[in-house]
């Protein structure tokens, strides 16, 4: 997921517990549990099925104009992770 | 000729076993294993027998129902299986309670929860807190009733580790000298009377859950952590999780957001200091927050 026009879509099936800002998925077929913090959960929010990876990083370098330069990378990283955890689909 | 024979029931949240002893030579340890764990209740799924083997060679010979029989050459080796077969038919039809693999304290009537895998340190940990004032629920599973959430232990013998015998007996942490201790040739069954000479049987709602972790080579840390990440470790000591629906997911974040949470890493027994003075300042309030949606 390194193509800035690639749009992440939520695989289905997962149960979503929101927590103090962190969320954890569920997935009651695999049994797998992922826990993403406060910024992994932000960009799990605006994985809607409709956003493109490079709008998802306009959103939040608007949003936290003092971190443009970190929001790049911790959205490939957070999207990364959730591939490899099987929670977008492929 | 007058056979010999004693029955004992164990129970833990909704599920029990009966154990039955035809082994004279044997009882005294068996008392010793279940001393503490012994229950009046009669409703029971699952029956044990334990029987002197035949042969000349002596051994002991433990059937699970018309199970095949698992042979021991001593007391210590039939405790630690038995205690072993007895903890997984508690957890294998439980469908009701939480049932979490965790040592299980009390401090000023407030549970502390320390969950980790065999290694953790959970019962060489539990030695040092019991010498240090806590009180005893277990060292190896608790059940959590989803109703009142009040949690109780399966209150056996400690189940310490050769190594972790080793630091306790160094440290010189509990009345040994004089302690009844099974030998296997993985662990030792210690009473947990030889850390915790005023023991009461008891329950209690959890405050705060250690996640420890014993490293003879990392720094020491103790380090808040979120509700969240409470969840995703408690998930991993979730023993009963598959008799749950969606594997219980729920009511564990439930049960989460209730409590306090903190990781430990740990390399001896001098770094526990500030985990106590740690958990002495969590579990002055006593007001219990009922875990909610």
């Amino acid at each position: 997921m390194n193509q800035l026009n690639e749009i992440p879509t939520p695989a289905s099936g997962y149960r979503v517990e929101e927590m103090d800002g962190e969320l954890l998925l569920y997935h009651p077929q695999s049994t797998a549990t992922v826990y993403m913090n406060q910024t992994a959960a932000l960009v799990w929010q605006l994985c809607n099925g409709d956003r493109s990876v490079g709008q998802i990083i306009s959103i939040l370098e608007e949003s936290f104009p003092d971190l443009d330069t970190e929001v790049r990378a911790d959205v490939l990283v957070a999207l990364k992770s959730f591939s490899q955890h099987g929670a977008l689909k492929s | 000729m007058v056979e010999y024979c004693s029955k004992t029931f164990v129970q833990l949240g909704q599920c029990a076993v009966v154990i039955r002893n035809y082994s004279q030579s044997l009882e005294p340890s068996l008392q010793f294993l279940l001393r503490d764990l012994k229950s009046e209740k009669s409703r029971t799924e699952i029956e044990f027998t334990i029987d002197d083997g035949k042969t000349d060679a002596k051994e002991y010979v433990i059937k699970r129902g018309d199970s095949f029989p698992h042979r021991a050459k001593t007391a210590g080796e039939v405790c630690t299986y038995l205690i072993g077969e007895i903890i997984y038919h508690l957890i294998d039809k439980n469908e009701k309670d939480l049932l979490l693999h965790a040592a299980c304290l009390t401090y000023n009537g407030m549970g502390l929860l320390l969950p980790g895998v065999s290694g953790a340190g959970k019962s060489t940990i539990t030695a040092w807190l019991l010498e240090n004032g806590f009180g005893y629920l277990t060292d190896e599973i608790v059940s959590v009733n989803l109703g009142t959430w009040l949690t109780e232990g399966l209150a056996r013998p400690l189940n310490i580790k050769l190594l972790g015998m080793e630091a306790i007996r160094n440290a010189k942490i509990g009345k040994l000298e004089n302690a009844t201790i099974l030998d296997s040739s993985i662990s030792h069954l210690v009473e947990h009377r030889a850390f915790n000479p005023h023991f009461v049987r008891e329950t209690t709602h959890i405050k705060v859950i250690v996640f420890p972790r014993y490293s003879a080579t990392k720094d020491f840390s103790l380090t808040e952590i979120s509700s969240a990440k409470v969840t995703l470790l408690l998930m991993q000591a979730f023993v009963n999780a598959r008799n749950h629906a969606e594997h219980g997911f729920h009511d564990i974040s439930k049960f989460a957001r209730s409590v306090k949470g903190l990781e430990l890493t740990y390399s001896n027994f001098d770094e526990l200091l500030a985990l106590k003075q740690k958990l002495l300042e969590m579990m002055t309030d006593q007001r219990f927050k009922k875990p909610t949606s």
